[in-house]
């Protein structure tokens, strides 16, 4: 990654300096938004104090326009289509919608992002459905997966990335208890 | 189609519940998709249809219409939808999908559904005053019935998928209408609202998303519905709201104490003119009401219940008036039914 030096531009206007920076680490790659305080505030930061620990808060209006942001800035693969309803990320970006329940699978990594940016989670930890049935991932996979990430980041050595995964992990193990 | 709710008054405004004075109602509403169906954006119209048959199904089966009735929008006047919207019923989105779009509403207005809005499913359940949990038990016993007969959309990480990733997890909204005369006189609503948006809720007018804040009605909700269970983001609205509640019961007591007078005067003077007017227009009916539901709240006015005041508040809205008259009016003789309708309120206590 380049190291910022100096005066980085918004990449909105291109005009006034970058004062408000998002950073979202996936997968080892670093995706990143600056912004000048006039642009973020045209998403609906204005009310967000601008420090890099404090969330951004979205006003309703502003989170599609943030979302058909996000689906940009996420990596994409050009032409991949939903195989269920055929939306692609284009047709998401735009409605800022997804088209059905597989949409969710077929760009799961993205959608990943994209809530963890929107929604500082992408992590359900309520309710579960009371008919568990046929879902298409169950715990135990669940499981597997995360702990296929978590020995990634831990070899890539982004530990922040890594607690996170363990404590998804641990909420899992948990849930399994009961059913054992 | 008519509309046969329309002489029941809604539980809702009944003024009842705890803090009623400050908070006029709290919702939660669960957002559900049904497996197998596509959602709003590629759904087509015959799987709409297919979707609702199969919803109203279960209905019949579980006996729930036996408690609640449907309605279907495309068998409305546009009118009768905007009354709908004006009891928090339905959403302006479902008109949009008109063809198979209906509502269950039970319980004068305490359960309701909307089918095929944007999610397949929006289950509700709205209660007088500051009562969250009962919203929650309410609307997650419909819930959990239709989950017992349908699945749900849900994803062993992401939770339930929702149209919109803004609702996705939990699907869960929850909200508290709230009246905050006092922090807006003393200037102190800014900081409030400021502060909440950093806690993740945020504020909306009465008529939710877009809708403007008008006489000092604001209403609260989460803003995140995922990496947070519906228990701790509904404990963590209903912890907030108490301390708004507080915020605003000292503000009062402050303003009384500091400017009497002044208040005394604006509580009266609104009075006056909703008891006397001819013509008014909704905006200032609201800021009016306001003004007396204040004066209700701290006893400066007997005559009033903060129940009443809700009433008038939502029977003078525009298609609540049109619904009276039985069809569409234009904006001057809305302007003086409501003046009668507010009069009759006076004139009945």
């Amino acid at each position: 990654m380049e190291e910022r030096t100096g005066a980085m531009k918004c990449e909105k206007c291109n005009e006034n300096e970058a004062a408000i920076h998002f950073t979202q680490v996936k997968e080892g790659k670093v995706v990143s938004l600056n912004l000048c305080h006039s642009c973020a505030e045209k998403y609906g930061m204005k009310e967000a104090k601008f420090d890099s620990k404090a969330q951004p808060a979205f006003t309703p209006e502003a989170k599609s326009e943030v979302l058909s942001e996000l689906v940009d800035s996420a990596e994409r693969t050009q032409d991949e289509k939903c195989p269920f309803c055929g939306s692609t990320l284009d047709d998401i970006k735009s409605t800022g919608r997804l088209g059905c329940a597989q949409c969710y699978f077929a760009f799961e990594s993205q959608v990943d992002v994209l809530l963890r940016r929107i929604q500082s989670s992408s992590f359900h930890v309520g309710k579960r459905s009371v008919k568990p049935a046929n879902q298409n991932y169950n715990d135990q996979i669940l499981i597997r997966e995360l702990k296929k990430k978590l020995n990634e980041a831990v070899k890539k050595e982004d530990y922040e990335k890594a607690a996170g995964l363990r404590d998804e992990i641990i909420i899992i193990e948990k849930r399994l208890e009961p059913s054992r | 189609m008519t509309l046969t709710i329309k002489n029941e008054v809604p539980d809702w405004m009944g003024g009842t519940g705890e803090h009623a004075d400050v908070v006029l109602s709290s919702r939660v509403r669960l957002a559900r998709n049904l497996k197998g169906y596509r959602y709003s954006t590629q759904i087509a119209p015959e799987e709409e249809e297919q979707l609702r048959q199969e919803v109203f199904g279960v209905l019949e089966r579980e006996k729930v219409l036996e408690s609640m009735h449907r309605i279907d929008i495309a068998g409305l006047k546009p009118f009768e939808c905007s009354y709908l919207i004006e009891e928090h019923l339905i959403s302006s989105d479902l008109l949009n999908r008109k063809a198979a779009a209906s509502v269950v509403v039970g319980q004068a207005g305490r359960v309701s559904m909307m089918v095929n809005e944007e999610d397949h499913l929006r289950i509700q359940s709205i209660a007088s005053g500051f009562d969250l949990e009962q919203c929650w038990q309410e609307s997650e016993k419909l819930e959990e019935l239709i989950g017992r007969n349908l699945e749900y959309d849900f994803h062993a990480k992401f939770g339930y998928l929702s149209s919109c990733p803004t609702n996705t997890g939990t699907g869960l909204r929850a909200s508290v209408l709230i009246h905050l005369p006092g922090l807006v006189l003393t200037k102190e609503i800014q900081k409030v609202l400021r502060g909440i948006t950093q806690i993740g809720l945020t504020f909306r007018g009465l008529y939710g998303e877009g809708s403007e804040v008008l006489g000092n009605f604001f209403q609260i909700s989460n803003q995140i519905t995922i990496g947070k269970s519906e228990k701790e983001l509904i404990e963590h609205l209903a912890r907030i709201t108490g301390q708004i509640i507080e915020h605003e019961k000292n503000a009062r007591a402050i303003l009384f104490k500091d400017a009497g007078h002044y208040i005394q005067d604006k509580v009266w003077r609104a009075y006056g003119i909703l008891e006397h007017a001819r013509t008014i227009t909704g905006e200032e009916v609201m800021n009016l009401l306001s003004a007396v539901r204040l004066g209700s709240s701290m006893k400066l006015i007997k005559g009033l219940s903060v129940s009443t005041i809700n009433r008038m508040l939502i029977y003078s809205q525009d298609a609540h008036l049109e619904v009276a008259a039985g069809r569409r009016l234009d904006s001057t003789e809305r302007d003086i039914n409501r003046a009668t309708v507010i009069r009759s309120y006076f004139n009945g206590e």
